[in-house]
């Protein structure tokens, strides 16, 4: 009887939804909802963003009182000055990639966001202080020829002072309540660092830390050219990949919550292409997932949470780990292991007759 | 580039957008209305990841979309809505048409929790597999599975079953 009750629900499904067809708009109703929603995001920033220099604002006068004293802080041996030294951060987005020498001590990585506009795109790391406030580490990509056209840029455009504070860069506005700072790294591409609560001290120290490493697909006179290797683009995540083949660049990377699409679990995803080819062109590419998964997973679970319906898996080593490896051969071949208890890593490869690169990429995945 | 991009988009949502709009009506609790919000919704979050969904299969990711959008717009609306197996209604199903008998399960369908009504729609509309419904809606396989006995076990508790086997024949 079950088996008749689930072809009669099958039926009635069919004979229930039959008729429904969608407006003939409908493609256009998608794109109109786009555009709004992404003005209104802008907006929205706009709005938080003051929003948290008001609350900033209000703690201010603990600003004056003695720090207490750190807890659950090791200090390293030697200088006292090192302790807060050990902190480490690197946020990556399309206009490249921000390596932090120094965060605060006991600065925990919450992770990333990619936000589009019409007029701006940025990739924003988000840290949570011991204290409770947040320090986020943003690359920013607008139309901006010049410092002054900081100004400008949608969240900060509502900010009527700004000072001026000399950084090896070059000069970066900073608001006088030290929460913020900008400055410009190349044409188009700016980098933003703001802190609640803040202290300014430790604000410019952080900026002061900053390597920005710009993608090889930043600059289009290098598209092609090469490799595409360099600092921004061997990073993903926390991670490294040290082999990416011959002829390819890096594309978009993608921290946000759907980053992976089909993997249900916290992703960062980069991805290196054909520069001859168009995104959905079926030429070389590469693609590799840092993911943070439960620490009882293995890989057989990540993969099957990760990968399902890609081909008949079969056991591969990687870097002295178990792995897992599926896809069509000739196609997109994925290579899934846990390097360490909660993370997982991905590899895809597509258009390539043999695994050989696959397994190169996989192999080079560390940590820097 | 832009063009492609935009081309194969509207080529998509051509191909497409029927079949999930039926999927979106029978996991929303058979709301036309609510289907094509939640339809447009989905299609919305594709258009803007259309650069990386695309090149692969994009129509497992829409749906998934799709799937969690209806789950999660339910539980805001407080729509869960517990039926007691232990009381089925007094009223028996039609004796003497089977189209009766598939009204009465669609609309049994659609008073389910929206997870169970989500699995059974997967599953038995779609014809996925119990690892591509769990991936669609980021649960186990051993939850689909019992999500799926479970509803299908209260769809049976409102039909009464000499009737069901006389239609079914």
């Amino acid at each position: 009887m079950a088996l008749e009750l689930e072809d009669e629900l099958r039926r009635a499904m069919r004979a229930d939804t039959h008729g429904l067809r969608v407006g003939a708009d409908l493609v256009d109703r998608v794109r109109t909802a786009h555009t709004r929603r992404t003005r209104r995001r802008r907006r929205t920033a706009a709005a938080l963003l003051a929003a948290a220099v008001a609350v900033a604002a209000y703690p201010a006068y603990q600003a004056a009182a003695p720090e207490p004293p750190a807890h659950n802080v090791v200090s390293p041996p030697g200088d006292p000055g090192a302790r807060a030294g050990t902190g480490k951060g690197v946020v990556l987005g399309e206009g490249g990639a921000i390596d932090a020498a120094y965060l605060p001590a006991g600065a925990v990585y919450e992770g990333s966001v990619t936000s589009l506009s019409d007029a701006w795109t940025s990739v924003e790391g988000t840290w949570t202080m011991p204290g409770g406030g947040r320090l986020t580490l943003s690359i920013l990509r607008a139309p901006l020829a010049g410092p002054e056209d900081l100004k400008r840029l949608p969240p900060f455009d509502g900010v009527s002072s700004w000072e001026r504070v000399p950084l090896p860069a070059g000069p970066a506005l900073r608001k006088p309540d030290g929460t913020q700072m900008l400055w410009l790294v190349r044409p188009g591409v700016a980098l933003h660092v703001a802190m609640t609560p803040a202290s300014a001290g430790e604000l410019l120290k952080i900026a002061r830390s900053l390597t920005y490493y710009p993608t090889t697909s930043d600059d289009p006179s290098e598209k092609g050219a090469r490799s595409g290797m360099g600092p921004g683009d061997a990073l993903v995540d926390d991670f490294e990949v040290a082999h990416i083949p011959p002829g390819l660049q890096r594309g978009p990377l993608d921290g946000s919550p759907e980053a992976g699409g089909r993997v249900g679990v916290k992703a960062v995803e980069a991805r290196w292409y054909s520069p001859q080819e168009d995104w959905s062109e079926r030429g070389p590419r590469l693609t590799v997932y840092v993911m943070k998964v439960p620490r009882s997973w293995d890989e057989a679970r990540l993969h099957a949470e990760s990968a399902p319906g890609t081909g008949r898996p079969v056991r591969a080593r990687v870097g002295g780990e178990d792995g897992v490896l599926s896809g069509e051969p000739g196609r997109t071949r994925i290579l899934t292991w846990i390097p360490e208890p909660g993370v997982g890593i991905q590899v895809r490869a597509r258009g390539y007759r043999s695994d050989a690169e696959l397994l190169k990429v996989a192999a080079s995945v560390r940590r820097p | 580039m832009r063009e492609s991009y935009e081309r194969s988009f509207d080529e998509f949502v051509a191909a497409r957008s029927t079949s999930l709009m039926r999927i979106a009506y029978l996991v929303c609790g058979g709301s036309h209305h609510d289907a094509e919000d939640l339809l447009q919704g989905a299609l919305e979050k594709l258009y803007r990841h259309w650069d990386r969904v695309s090149a692969d299969d994009p129509e497992p990711y829409a749906r998934r979309v799709l799937v969690n959008a209806a789950i999660s717009r339910a539980r805001r609306r407080r729509l869960l809505r517990e039926v007691n197996v232990a009381a089925p209604p007094d009223t028996p199903v039609p004796e003497d048409h089977s189209v009766h008998l598939r009204s009465v399960l669609v609309a049994e369908l659609l008073k389910l929790p929206p997870r169970q009504r989500a699995v059974l729609v997967l599953r038995y509309w779609l014809d996925l597999s119990e690892a591509e419904t769990a991936a669609a809606l980021r649960c186990s396989t051993g939850s689909v599975k019992s999500q799926a006995s479970r509803g299908l076990a209260r769809l049976r508790t409102y039909l009464d079953p000499s009737v069901f086997a006389e239609v079914t024949g």
